[in-house]
């Protein structure tokens, strides 16, 4: 058993006070909503809109590593086995997208049967279906994987699998394995605008408890989204850094 | 590999420390140079800054003399923080500038000549104007090297540190020798 970094410390939720106004008359949109339709529709919450997730993650006290994972965490470097490491655009995935700290802005689109999220980072869009089905049998397994959601009460319930095999945080050494299934849950809070998360890993190969962490994604339907217009910097591990050659392709950007 | 990085940058380097990070041992170091290139990008920022040389061995070493450490120092990769970070705390495209002299401390990486950026002093154009102290994601937080940057200078107007990855301070001249006086060494006082 591997105890687990110290949460990232958590900072106050920006622009609080501009926020307080639109959640109070978002929170009695959804209030008359509920009175309107209450019991008729299978989804409680209007989710739809933009967040930006909080820099602090809740991270558990300990990863409770099985001895297979212990190995793959002692044997992993993040400075060289990252592949952002070699290429800065290779995508995030999941659960890593939901967790990482810079860059976490994202959209709740609602599409025809299903649910599109859309990430700043990487210009990601993620599909989440609604109808239930399992994935196709020739689903590959991919970084953003195969994504189905339901309505549990009021939690907005997504399941992932056909994962690519990686780290659970970028930049960390927990592993993670094509195997994993991954579930996110999104609430609100009594009274807020703002999305609760909790993703939790199971993946018997590496935990052997499953493996949950939290953050909370702020409403920000003000918050600019700017496409994400990937530039690599170039490998890290090499010796034959050419400067001037970086120089000429990133003025001619 | 980390052996090899430190003798390829000993040359160059005015002042380092050990530092252990990631489990490789890494090291900041101190340099004076001239931004030749600052461009906001996802997912990382980046300068280019000519290195002063020492002035001593005159050799174009690469033989283009466009690079290489000779006399008239050699450039450096230096990233920083993703423009979608930086553009949300209030960088914009001219908030550095190609031409500006600054002082650089940068956590180096395992390729020579290229890290991340620590921290960074932009010298002011005149003898009395105040220069801009802007310190990065890893020294940011509630640590002792913010703190007491934060009870001597004042932040930079239109700099939003809310994301923490990075802080602006204005440095008045004798705000400047003051703490340099108070924590010697180049850049001493973002140092531990």
């Amino acid at each position: 058993m591997r105890p687990g970094p110290a949460a990232h410390g958590k900072s106050p939720a920006p622009h609080r006070d501009r926020r307080n106004a639109v959640r109070r008359l978002r929170w009695l949109s959804v209030l008359l909503g509920c009175m309107w339709g209450a019991g008729a529709s299978a989804q409680a919450l209007d989710i739809y809109g933009r967040y930006v997730g909080e820099l602090g993650i809740a991270e558990p006290a300990e990863y409770v590593l099985t001895e297979q994972g212990q190995l793959a965490f002692d044997n992993y470097d993040p400075d060289y086995g990252d592949p952002r490491q070699w290429d800065d655009c290779e995508p995030e995935g999941i659960p890593a997208i939901l967790l990482t700290l810079g860059v976490a802005t994202v959209d709740f689109v609602q599409m025809d049967g299903t649910v599109e999220m859309r990430y700043e980072r990487d210009d990601a869009v993620r599909v989440i279906h609604m109808d239930g089905a399992e994935p196709p049998p020739d689903q590959p397994h991919t970084v953003l994987g195969y994504s189905r959601g339901r309505w549990d009460g009021d939690v907005f319930v997504i399941e992932t699998s056909r994962l690519a095999a990686g780290v659970v945080i970028a930049q960390t050494s927990y592993p993670m394995s094509e195997n994993a299934f991954v579930v996110e849950r999104y609430w609100r809070e009594p009274g807020e605008n703002d999305l609760q998360m909790e993703v939790t890993v199971e993946d018997p190969a590496n935990y052997a408890q499953p493996v949950t962490i939290g953050r909370e994604w702020v409403f920000s339907p003000d918050a600019p989204k700017h496409p994400w217009d990937c530039v690599s910097l170039g490998p890290r591990h090499t010796d034959d850094l050419d400067i001037d050659e970086l120089r000429r392709r990133l003025e001619a950007l | 590999m980390a052996a090899g990085m430190a003798g390829s940058n000993a040359a160059v380097a005015h002042h380092s420390f050990a530092q252990r990070m990631a489990g490789e041992l890494q090291s900041i170091e101190i340099h004076e140079g001239t931004i030749e290139l600052y461009k906001m990008l996802n997912p990382h920022s980046a300068l280019i800054v000519r290195v002063d040389g020492d002035g001593t061995s005159g050799e174009d070493t690469a033989g283009d003399g466009t690079s290489g450490e000779d006399a008239a120092g050699e450039d450096w990769l230096i990233e920083l923080s993703s423009a979608s970070t930086l553009g949300r705390e209030g960088w914009t495209d001219d908030f550095l500038s190609a031409g500006d002299r600054v002082s650089i401390a940068i956590l180096a990486s395992r390729t020579p000549n290229r890290g991340r950026l620590r921290a960074l002093l932009v010298h002011a154009d005149a003898a009395a104007g105040a220069s801009r102290l802007i310190v990065a994601y890893g020294i940011r937080g509630d640590t002792p090297i913010m703190r007491r940057l934060r009870e001597r200078l004042p932040t930079c107007a239109g700099i939003e540190a809310r994301l923490e990855r990075g802080e602006c301070f204005m440095v008045e001249p004798a705000a400047l020798r003051a703490l340099e006086e108070e924590f010697p060494g180049e850049m001493g006082y973002i140092l531990p």
